[in-house]
């Protein structure tokens, strides 16, 4: 292949199937839809090659960790146990995890139920310590910004447990003014502060992220932005 | 009417025959001797037939209905063969009146094809999610969608229908088969074993192993009976397999045979012209019917309810070109300072000084996300940056594909600024598809490695803040930039800079200086001016109750 071949076959590809794919939201022909299936098909067949190359590069990785007795090298002895363990098991079983006749659970639905989905729990649930960490980080009031951040915190905290809801009945008299109950209850502030000022910072974000996008995409589709292929140039 | 006929044919008979006549003392009537009650009788029929009219009238012709703006249409914005019927309703319609649709092959048809019958109460236009200028006028208009293919079925769906029935009944057949040969099976040498362990006893419990050998004895006899049923011929296996594979490969072509053959009879039904006729029903019966008008179903090649989308993403499009164009002769368009940008020469430099690795992530993408090419762009001026300071970048990555592309990226960084000697093949390295299992191990690394500086750039879920709160123990400084919104929070307490949303997708641009890419942002700019102008004008317009308008800046997906 010739080096401007190299260059521009890509980018033709790239400007062909952009084009192709914005204007096929356009056309309300069936087989319009039946080519992007097919194509996200042929996608997940290439991804399924492309798998390959992960192993490889895991591999090597882990190859020259254990070779070179890098630090905690022996994590990568686990990992071909593992990756290894899970292939056997995997292609002895041919994949099933449940037998659809006996409805038995397969050695390979066994290492998947009982070792990869509590493991996956278990990373899951350190989540709930880390927000509370980070939330303790960033809800001290050290600017004005970050006591209205810590104000409006505790508002949306306690008005989501119901907990807070009765406190906050029992604690804050309410009164009522020409039929109008005043204050707010916990639930309507949460509620507003939910609906109206998170709202529409979220609806600013998203409006600067689809014309990001979309900007982008359009660098794509005509070849502005090629760092993407390995060359900017 | 019919009475009248009826009894009018009877004195016929009567006169033609002279039947009434009495013989040996019994009633005679003969019509040419009894000259007065023959007439009497006539008259008595004409005055039994008149009642009869009186009784029971003639059913009468609908009257012509004649209905304002009746248009008979091709559905827009689809293209399965559906025909559209729009009329004004008429003034003072309530529940008591009905519409009905009668459809037909031919103008001068029967039109005893109904196709619905509806309250006038019902159908409207306004109900359809249409804009003005698909729709036209929908307030007061009724309106109907008749799928053709509803009411003109291929004619050969029935049988298609029967012998997919048939296929399916086959396949469950032997799946049946395996499943019950394999459970007898099972339950035999359950039950044999039993039975020798019985056997085996010091004082054996003859009543239980008659009972386990009777057991024994039916479970055979079950499993004789499938090996000798006519059609489990086959044995796969050790099982076998009722010999209706071969009756349903032919089945399938002969599906498949239909499948194509229905194709066919669908576009004829589509394509051709069809009549309608609207009438209106009071207390059940038919009181007026309009003329038949005819319509045609047409394949459409545009999604007119995109049109305002379409014209958007044009000028949008033209605003990106124009900009770039402007941008390559003007090259000092301002841009203002985006401080988590900034930071990156920082942050590399933190890194060189403390002799510990960058680590820079993709994201939970994969290479169709437009997230995760901006991030791989950004990789690539950021690599550019470690590779200028000798510094060790490391990416890992849990997308084989958004890998093998970043390893193109880094290595034409670090050729770009002269240093491909530096470049390390294994600093971009592939752990999981897995998302809990690629942030155990990236959490594992950065606690062995202690990196300087991490950068989290894509899109993130639940792993945002696993990453970067593992991150931020380590004490690096720490960059992220994300179009994720429910994610932009975490990062924003546990970063030190982060990219909010446009931010990151300028971060290419505002990196390079390249003038072609800082138009891009100026376009941008504009764009947000639009969206800007289009939400207060959309305000004002929803205000003072103007939908027409707001059409203009709605999504009809």
């Amino acid at each position: 292949m010739t080096a401007s071949l190299k260059k521009w076959l890509p980018i033709a590809v790239a400007f062909a199937t952009g084009v192709f794919f914005a204007i096929q939201y356009y056309i309300p022909r069936p087989f319009t839809d039946e080519l992007l299936s097919d194509l996200s098909v042929w996608f997940r067949i290439i991804s399924a090659f492309a798998m390959g190359l992960g192993i490889i590069s895991l591999f090597h990785l882990h190859y020259y960790k254990i070779k070179r007795q890098a630090p905690a090298w022996g994590f990568s002895i686990v990992v071909f146990l593992s990756l290894f363990g899970m292939i056997a098991v995997g292609l002895w079983c041919l994949g099933v995890e449940k037998n659809t006749d006996t409805g038995k659970m397969t050695a390979y639905g066994w290492l998947y139920k009982s070792l990869q989905s509590p493991l996956q729990s278990t990373m899951f649930s350190i989540l709930a310590f880390y927000i509370a960490s980070a939330a303790f980080r960033a809800f001290r009031a050290k600017t004005r910004e970050a006591t209205i951040l810590l104000i409006a915190a505790l508002i949306v905290m306690f008005g989501r447990a119901p907990m807070g809801e009765w406190l906050w009945q029992q604690a804050v008299p309410t009164f009522s003014v020409f039929g109008v109950t005043l204050p707010p209850t916990i639930g309507q502030l949460t509620g507003w502060i939910m609906k109206v000022p998170n709202m529409a910072a979220q609806g600013g974000i998203s409006l600067g992220i689809c014309l990001g996008s979309i900007a982008m995409s359009l660098k794509i589709i005509f070849g502005i932005e090629r760092a993407y292929m390995g060359g900017s140039k | 009417m019919t009475f009248f006929n009826e009894s009018l044919f009877i004195f016929t008979i009567l006169l033609d025959y002279n039947l009434i006549q009495d013989k040996k003392g019994q009633l005679y009537l003969n019509m040419n001797q009894h000259k007065i009650l023959g007439p009497v009788i006539f008259v008595i029929l004409i005055l039994l037939a008149s009642f009869s009219y009186a009784e029971a009238p003639a059913t009468p012709t609908p009257a012509t209905l004649v209905l304002n703006d009746f248009k008979v249409f091709d559905t827009p914005d689809e293209s399965t063969g559906s025909i559209s019927l729009s009329w004004e309703a008429v003034s003072g319609e309530n529940d008591s009146l009905s519409y009905v649709v009668y459809v037909d092959k031919d103008a001068n048809g029967k039109f005893d094809c109904e196709f619905c019958r509806f309250p006038a109460t019902e159908n409207w236009k306004k109900d359809k999610k249409w804009p003005f200028w698909v729709s036209g006028t929908k307030e007061g208009y009724h309106y109907l969608e008749v799928p053709i293919l509803n009411v003109f079925p291929p004619p050969t769906q029935p049988e298609l229908d029967s012998k997919q029935n048939e296929l399916a009944t086959i396949k469950s057949k032997i799946r049946n088969t395996k499943k019950n040969y394999k459970n007898l099976m099972e339950q035999k040498e359950l039950l044999q074993k039993e039975l020798d362990e019985l056997k085996k006893a010091k004082e054996p419990d003859f009543k239980t192993i008659q009972e386990k050998e009777k057991a024994l004895g039916n479970n055979s006899k079950k499993l004789e009976n499938i090996i000798n049923d006519p059609d489990a011929k086959k044995i796969v296996d050790g099982i076998p397999v009722p010999e209706l594979t071969a009756k349903m490969r032919n089945l399938a072509k002969e599906v498949g045979a239909l499948e194509a053959k229905v194709d066919q009879e669908k576009a004829g039904i589509q394509d051709r012209v069809y009549y309608f006729k609207v009438g209106t029903f009071e207390n059940d019966k038919l009181t007026a019917l309009t003329a038949a008008t005819s319509g045609q179903a047409k394949g459409n090649w545009f999604f007119w309810a995109h049109l305002n989308n379409f014209v958007l993403a044009v000028v949008f499009s033209i605003l990106v070109l124009w900009f770039i164009r402007h941008a390559k002769k003007n090259q000092n368009l301002f841009l203002r300072r985006i401080n988590g940008l900034d930071a990156v020469e920082e942050a590399v430099g933190r890194a060189t000084e403390m002799g510990r690795p960058v680590f820079y992530q993709t994201g939970i993408g994969g290479m169709s996300d437009i997230s995760t090419i901006c991030a791989t762009v950004i990789l690539g001026k950021i690599a550019e940056k470690v590779a200028l300071y000798d510094t060790q970048i490391k990416v890992p990555h849990r997308d084989p594909i958004v890998m093998t592309v970043c390893q193109e990226i880094v290595k034409e960084a670090y050729t770009k600024v002269g240093r491909p000697d530096a470049y390390k093949e294994d600093c971009n390295f592939y752990v999981t598809s897995d998302q809990f299992a690629y942030t155990a191990t990236v959490n594992g690394m950065m606690m062995r490695d202690k990196p300087a500086a991490n950068f989290f750039m894509g899109y993130y879920m639940a792993e945002a803040l696993l990453l970067s709160e593992a991150g931020s123990s380590t004490g690096a400084i720490q960059i992220a930039g994300t179009d994720s919104t429910d994610q932009l929070p975490f990062f924003i307490t546990t970063c030190d800079y982060t990219l909010i949303g446009e931010e990151f997708y300028a971060a290419s641009a505002y990196l390079s200086r390249e003038p072609i890419l800082v138009g891009t942002l100026k376009a941008q700019d504009v764009g947000k001016f639009f969206i800007l102008a289009a939400l207060v004008i959309g305000t004002i317009f929803a205000t003072i109750r103007m939908p027409e308008i707001l059409d203009l800046i709605k999504d009809f997906s």
